[in-house]
């Protein structure tokens, strides 16, 4: 016969998936992540740490594009970018390629004419 | 009471687990994010290596001596070969700052990674490189081919030069004013030609 501890074991499983989404929600919320798909995923990605100055500007292929744009911000400066003339690849940009910046004032300059207009995915979290 | 403490320390263990189980779930994003698609950036394990390097333009010229550029190519995860383009000095990748200082860059989830195939037998990245005290702009070059490619031929404001093929990769750095009237040409090994033009302004929707 077993002992009663006072919580189903359904209150604590729900408990802990609560705790998984929460814990999913902290982390992309640190790492200021600002992504979505428009025909492909492009975005910012920062990470989980906000304050190692390193962060990507990109643009997943897909949707027949053949032309990809990704631009690293820095504040209000483009301080480097790449682009992909090939629909085959992922237009990749990172940080770090070009120097150290500030992730909190960091942001992504993206344009795929194939799925998207030009415009800026910037960091999002909280610094 | 005892009820209220083992409540807490239960809750205490689920919300620890919890964002564990997230970690876990996610990946580790730290410090070089793959986002969504993680297999196709992230280094297989198998570590990378200098395939290519080039000369900067200034040294072409006589210019001050500068580190050469180089492609760094690792396999993802999930196969893909993903070239990065920055500097070489003794031969470490890395980045050369303004003020002349190099520094190395960890191989993470940087490249430009592309899984190659009959109908996509190469692969076209062009790197901007903004000016700075020292420096003019570059624009670099880069890629990968498959073995369907036999030559490269990168065309400069009407100037043809060769790029070399190495393990699969080239590069070239040309100044970044040139990028509008340069155009890189793939022959490939059925005798067929393509060739691709650069753009004058990037980040225009429209070319």
């Amino acid at each position: 016969m077993s002992h009663r501890t006072g919580m189903s074991r359904g209150v604590l499983l729900l408990a802990l998936l609560c705790a998984v989404s929460f814990g999913a929600i902290v982390r992309v919320a640190l790492a200021g992540d600002n992504y979505h798909v428009t025909c492909v995923e492009h975005g910012f990605y920062g990470g989980s740490d906000t304050t190692d100055g390193s962060y990507f500007a990109r643009v997943n292929a897909g949707c027949s594009s053949t032309y990809r744009y990704c631009g690293i911000m820095a504040g209000a400066y483009e301080v480097g970018s790449d682009e992909l003339y090939t629909s085959t690849g992922t237009c990749n940009s990172w940080s770090r390629t070009y120097g150290d910046y500030t992730e909190c004032v960091g942001g992504a300059n993206l344009n795929d004419p194939g799925s998207f207009s030009q415009h800026y995915h910037l960091f999002s979290g909280s610094c | 009471m005892l009820r209220r403490v083992k409540f807490f320390v239960a809750l205490l263990v689920a919300v620890v687990a919890g964002v564990a189980g997230a970690s876990a779930v996610m990946g580790s994003t730290d410090p070089d994010p793959a986002g969504a698609d993680a297999a196709a950036l992230e280094p297989d394990g198998t570590g990378a290596a200098i395939v290519a390097t080039a000369a900067d333009p200034d040294a072409a010229r006589g210019g001050t001596p500068a580190p050469r550029w180089a492609v760094r190519v690792y396999r993802s995860q999930n196969g893909a070969a993903c070239p990065d383009a920055n500097r070489t000095v003794g031969g470490d990748f890395g980045r050369v700052d303004g003020d002349g200082s190099f520094h190395p860059l960890a191989l993470g989830a940087t490249g430009e990674c592309a899984e190659l195939s009959a109908d996509h037998p190469y692969e076209l990245v062009v790197r901007h490189f903004p000016a700075d005290d020292r420096r003019a702009a570059r624009a670099v070059v880069f890629g990968v081919v498959s073995t369907a490619v036999s030559a490269i031929t990168l065309t400069v404001d009407g100037t043809a030069q060769s790029v070399p093929i190495a393990n699969g990769a080239y590069l070239a750095a040309i100044a970044d004013e040139d990028a509008a009237t340069t155009s890189v040409t793939f022959a490939l090994a059925n005798g067929t030609r393509q060739v691709q033009a650069l753009r004058s302004d990037p980040v225009v929707t429209e070319p």
